[in-house]
């Protein structure tokens, strides 16, 4: 069976790990009918089911904590061909990624670069506010910092422009190789059906837009809800729904010209761009 | 499209001028973030088929001119294209947003002097795309502490180690409006200390003739009163006059902008005429321009 190692990149609180649990709870029975499902079980998931409970029960995901990337490695088919592949992801601590931006890059970033064939790339939507510079010039909104104590940090960087600088450092060690660009936490876009993933990001991130656009050639954007609800919606009156909806494989979601229930679609778009 | 660039990105990066190592020292600010800005040694590194456009952006301390470049990047990083050009990369994301953030954290009462700690790096990259042929060009921006300028005034130490200068395509120089139509002193004094440095930079040949310059009248929204206005009107022409005299030759422009109003029309005007990629008789430059420099010196 083939590897397929895909680097799963992304900041701080950016969904990583509640995509590859959303992935996993939803994948495991093998009978979604989805772009990939599982094809048996991995010899060991004791990671990913640790976070599947919390999932399953409408609780946040923890975030990684490990310093080193967890490994997922999944068997999983296409039902498109029937091909089987043996998906690895790499659950990093996004703060690893964080530190690329301090010119600090770990061994294990730099092996994944290496051996990686595409990049899933997950942002936060609620962590790239439009406003980019919003407050930069009301008067009555600058923080009164003495100049002389304001000592930058990375997190004082942009968000849009932390993921660029990411993004181009992926590039640069990785070369123009397929990337499926994820805004997560879609639910709480009041986005429509007006308008595609693409759309909206070349209106709400054109900095993003135009570094992707320019500088990966296979790529596409997705609107992701892995957790496919605000859990702080949730009572007592809705639980049962949104269970029921667990149940049917119908509360995660990807967006990019319409609404699917299959959140394989991003790693399919990677595995399948080298096999043309 | 993406190969076009491959070449570029690679070089350009920073990732081979950078140390990607898991040290880096804190007290080195030229390593501290991926994407810093970068020093005029390392001008060269931005040099491929084509030499890319340098802007020199000149004045004292507080006279505006990270703000002015603070603005232009917030500019081209929330549009999707602006005065027909994409902002696709930039080599120096970082020193772009160390500007925002000391404009953001600046108080007013504060002088400015604290924006850009001397002998930080200056040299800021874009890299647009034409809307309307698709073709790439490089732009680099230099926006130098206030403070090193005002010790050109003074060294000829400090002048002759300048390889901006002579090597830009166009050189911005900021007056503060404010302070032109105050008091007279101070008036008096913006016109010494611009007689002086350029009078030094003339001496050590760091002012090419035939040099391609504009005049910007920032913080203009601090001349709100028409006894203010009509003052900074009449001492332009003595202001301007000097920068006449010892270039020899008239701005291309002289603007008055409010760097923190993104709407003023001036400002887009001449944002617009800095993006756009250098006309054809610079490209005559030797490609190796910065680096014969710096083998002189050496």
């Amino acid at each position: 069976m083939e590897n397929k190692n895909i680097l799963l990149a992304g900041l701080p609180a950016a969904g990583k790990s509640t995509y590859v649990t959303a992935l996993w709870a939803i994948e495991k029975d093998g009978k979604s009918n989805h772009l990939l499902s599982c094809d048996g079980f991995p010899s060991e998931s004791s990671y990913i089911d640790g976070m599947r409970d919390n999932w399953t029960v409408f609780k946040e995901v923890r975030r990684t904590s490990f310093a080193e990337p967890q490994e997922i490695i999944l068997p999983m088919k296409s039902s498109r061909n029937g091909k089987k592949i043996s998906l690895v992801l790499p659950d990093f601590k996004g703060e690893v990624f964080q530190r690329v931006l301090d010119n600090v890059v770990s061994d294990d970033v730099r092996e994944w670069c290496d051996k990686a064939e595409g990049i899933l790339f997950m942002l936060n939507i609620g962590n790239t506010s439009p406003d980019l510079f919003q407050e930069d010039l009301s008067e009555t909104t600058k923080p009164k910092v003495e100049p002389e104590k304001a000592v930058m940090t990375s997190n004082d960087i942009t968000d849009a422009i932390k993921n660029v600088l990411l993004m181009k450092f992926l590039r640069i060690k990785m070369g123009d190789c397929p990337i499926s660009i994820c805004f997560s936490c879609w639910d709480t876009m009041d986005v429509g059906e007006d308008i595609n993933a693409e759309q909206w990001v070349k209106e709400n991130h054109p900095c993003v837009y135009n570094f992707v656009e320019n500088h990966f050639s296979k790529h596409r954007y997705f609107g992701i809800s892995a957790q496919g609800v605000d859990y702080t919606d949730i009572c007592e009156e809705n639980e049962d729904e949104l269970a029921e909806k667990t149940t049917k494989k119908e509360r995660s979601f990807v967006y990019t010209d319409k609404k699917s229930y299959d959140i394989t679609e991003p790693i399919y778009f990677i595995v399948t761009q080298n096999e043309d | 499209m993406v190969e076009q660039v491959d070449n570029i990105i690679n070089k350009l990066s920073g990732i081979e001028t950078t140390s990607l190592t898991e040290q880096h020292d804190s007290n080195n600010s030229d390593q501290k973030f991926y994407c810093d800005a970068k020093n005029q040694e390392q001008l060269n590194d931005f040099v491929d088929s084509v030499r890319p456009k340098l802007v020199a952006l000149v004045g004292f301390p507080g006279y505006g001119k990270s703000t002015f470049i603070g603005s232009l990047y917030q500019l081209l990083t929330t549009n999707l294209s602006y005065g027909g050009y994409n902002l696709v990369d930039s080599d120096t994301y970082v020193g772009f947003e160390r500007r925002v953030f000391l404009r953001r954290v600046n108080n007013d009462n504060t002088s400015d002097t604290k924006r850009n700690v001397l002998g930080e790096n200056d040299i800021l990259h874009l890299k647009l795309r034409s809307e309307g042929d698709g073709s790439y060009h490089d732009i680099l921006v230099s926006d130098k502490a206030g403070e090193t300028y005002s010790k050109y005034i003074s060294s000829d130490r400090d002048t002759e180690t300048d390889n901006v200068l002579i090597n830009a395509d166009i050189v911005v120089f900021f007056v503060d409006a404010e302070m032109d139509s105050g008091r007279l002193a101070t008036h008096n004094l913006l016109v010494e200390n611009y007689e002086s440095l350029l009078t030094r930079l003339k001496i050590q040949q760091k002012l090419l003739d035939g040099l391609s310059y504009i005049v910007v009248y920032s913080k203009i929204d601090k001349v709100n009163t028409d006894e203010l206005k009509k003052k900074l009107s009449e001492r332009k022409k003595q202001t301007c006059g000097v920068f006449k005299n010892i270039i020899g030759r008239d701005p291309e422009s002289v603007c008055d902008v409010n760097s923190t109003d993104l709407n003023d029309n001036h400002l887009e005007a001449l944002f617009c005429k800095l993006i756009q990629p250098k006309g054809s008789y610079q490209e005559q430059h030797d490609l190796d321009w910065v680096k014969s420099e710096i083998e002189k010196e050496k």
